[in-house]
């Protein structure tokens, strides 16, 4: 549905999008993720028609920007980042607006009122003005006018940047039940954002796409690891240069808790059954052995520092602090949750 | 045609929604009315002349129209709402336009405010409204120089104030030409032909033929033509900004 090829754009010296492609298809979340400055924003601009990308095509649905722009903003739906809005109109005037210029008037522009005050959330704000609304209803407001046209096409930058936890998580699955019918592509900086939401994972760095993948393909595949914790009851020094004797085993640290080591091999699928007979051998108490996957994070991290030093890429704890501080929701600590889980089960 | 009235009605409101249109028509009329009344003593006069009272016009609406157009864009471009704008099917001419007879509305309702003034001196003394009329035709044609003028210099910036005084020097510059003395100077040096040239540009050249009671075709023209190379300007930055 959406087709981008090749394009580039320049701001004098600085090359904001660098040679980038991608394709989304109908029914797809594709999460465009990477560092501030990467050029998300750059790209979604040139996608939505906003600016024109010095080259490179374009195509949404078959039609291209530059020659019908008018038909391609009707295929979209977009909130742009920080969600600018016309602060001194209320909101139902402010949709009555906007459905104006998607000429839907009448009957159809109560009705189609109706429907995205109600997808979103805003009943009760309908008479009030934009200004006097907080972040969230605003962002909600934003994202009621890209919803007015039932577009089959909606891209969001950054929508859930300076919400609180609540309103992130009601944000997101928002963002979920439209992906249901819809093709949705979001940008953000925060990669449990795009992990949570997401069908699609595109990580951008430099202008560049460094990495387009599924989610979990991403996590398990990224790195071409695998990795295990396990739980040695009494365990002693001697455990860690043992476990390193064992054929395909590449490193042991020290893990989340005491007495647990996190063992990372090659893509192996024996390993498990290695260290369990190893344990066996010994005669350690094995309280525990759990295969991990790699978190998003250390993939993100590992793609777009740049380098890819083994404590950047095999150290849980110090990936999440990194990304943590900067989200500053407690959507970490769900992803950590999440992993145990996975690990569990 | 219905993209235009819907973003030229939502402009207009921007204005009223804010106490800025307000301010800015009460300052317009009360700058008017005191030049009138006070500097020019009104009251002292035997035989007053209401052509004084629109003498100013030209130089007041400058400043007026500047300061009326400084949001056109520079406001889009500061809350960032001109991407949402510019991604709506809405072409970039029915912008330009819908904005720039917004814009020229407000100035209509502060040329209509200031009748007040001819009428109270109606009261007093028999008036020329073929004159106060003809004043007022080049009052709105002048104008709309300056609001196309204003319009454009709003799209450089996201800063209104730097937008106002842009477009004030400009509009300033652009009534000065007109000036009889500034073309008699430009005419010792170049000629009258040249003079007359130059003054051509000027609003205040045409506004004296309004306000002697003349529809001057030539001055018809003038507006038109400045207020279409301002407005084609104006949608070639907007169209300008994608690349």
């Amino acid at each position: 549905m959406i087709h981008v090829q090749d394009i580039v754009k320049r701001y004098g010296a600085t090359v904001a999008v660098d040679h980038v492609s991608f394709d989304v298809a109908e029914g797809e979340i594709l999460g465009f993720l990477g560092p501030n400055g990467a050029g998300k924003s750059t790209t979604l601009k040139i996608v939505t028609s906003y600016i024109v990308a010095d080259s490179g095509t374009v195509s949404i649905g078959g039609v291209d920007p530059l020659t019908d722009p008018q038909e391609v903003r009707r295929q979209i739906g977009y909130l742009p980042e920080s969600t600018p809005l016309y602060t001194d109109m209320q909101v139902g005037e402010y949709l009555k607006f906007v459905a104006g210029l998607r000429s839907i008037t009448g009957a159809r522009a109560r009705q189609a009122i109706d429907r995205v005050v109600d997808t979103v959330g805003i009943e009760r704000m309908y008479c009030k003005t934009i200004g006097h609304l907080s972040k969230g209803y605003r962002q909600r407001v934003g994202i009621a006018q890209s919803l007015i046209h039932d577009p089959p096409i909606i891209i969001m930058d950054e929508p859930t940047s300076g919400l609180d936890p609540h309103q992130i998580i009601e944000i997101r699955e928002l963002i979920r039940t439209l992906g249901r019918s819809k093709l949705v592509i979001l940008s953000s900086h925060i990669l449990q954002e795009i992990s949570a939401i997401g069908t699609r994972i595109l990580i951008i760095k430099d202008g560049r796409i460094v990495a387009d993948d599924h989610p979990d393909t991403m996590r398990s595949a990224a790195l071409g690891k695998t990795v295990f914790a396990a739980r040695v009851k009494g365990a002693t020094a001697d455990v860690p240069d043992t476990l390193l004797g064992v054929e395909g085993i590449q490193s042991v640290t020290p893990g989340d808790h005491a007495e647990e080591f996190r063992i990372v091999g090659g893509e192996d699928a024996d390993l498990g059954a290695r260290i369990f007979r190893v344990a066996v051998d010994k005669g350690w108490t094995l309280s525990s052995l759990s295969p991990r996957e790699h978190s998003l994070e250390e993939v993100y991290l590992s793609l777009t520092a740049g380098g890819s030093s083994p404590s950047r890429i095999l150290s849980t704890s110090e990936g999440s602090s990194g990304t943590e501080g900067s989200s500053g929701t407690p959507a970490s600590d769900s992803a950590a949750a999440d992993d145990s889980t996975r690990a569990a089960s | 045609m219905k993209n235009m009235t819907t973003v030229y009605r939502r402009e207009l409101a921007a204005y009223f929604n804010s106490p800025i249109a307000y301010i800015f028509l009460i300052g317009f009329l009360l700058a008017v009315s005191t030049i009138f009344f006070v500097l020019r003593d009104f009251f002292a006069q035997t035989n007053p002349d209401v052509r004084a009272y629109f003498a100013w016009f030209p130089l007041l609406l400058a400043g007026f129209c500047s300061a009326v157009s400084m949001r056109l864009w520079a406001e889009e471009k500061r809350a960032g709402t001109i991407e949402l704008l510019s991604t709506w099917p809405v072409r970039a001419w029915e912008l330009v336009l819908a904005k720039y007879f917004a814009g020229l509305t407000i100035v209509a309702v502060a040329l209509i405010l200031t009748v007040v003034g001819p009428w109270s001196v109606s009261s007093t003394t028999d008036v020329d409204w073929g004159v106060i009329f003809s004043s007022y035709f080049g009052a709105v044609v002048i104008a709309s120089v300056y609001m196309a003028l204003g319009a454009w210099v709003s799209t450089f910036t996201h800063n209104q104030v730097v937008a106002l005084l842009v477009s004030c020097m400009i509009s300033v510059a652009l009534w000065g030409v007109g000036m009889p003395p500034f073309v008699r100077w430009v005419s010792k040096f170049g000629g009258v032909e040249f003079g007359n040239f130059v003054g051509w540009f000027g609003t205040e050249y045409h506004f004296q033929e309004f306000s002697k009671g003349l529809i001057n075709p030539v001055g018809l023209i003038y507006g038109v033509g400045m207020t279409a190379v301002f407005l084609v300007l104006n949608n070639l930055f907007v169209e300008g900004r994608k690349f």
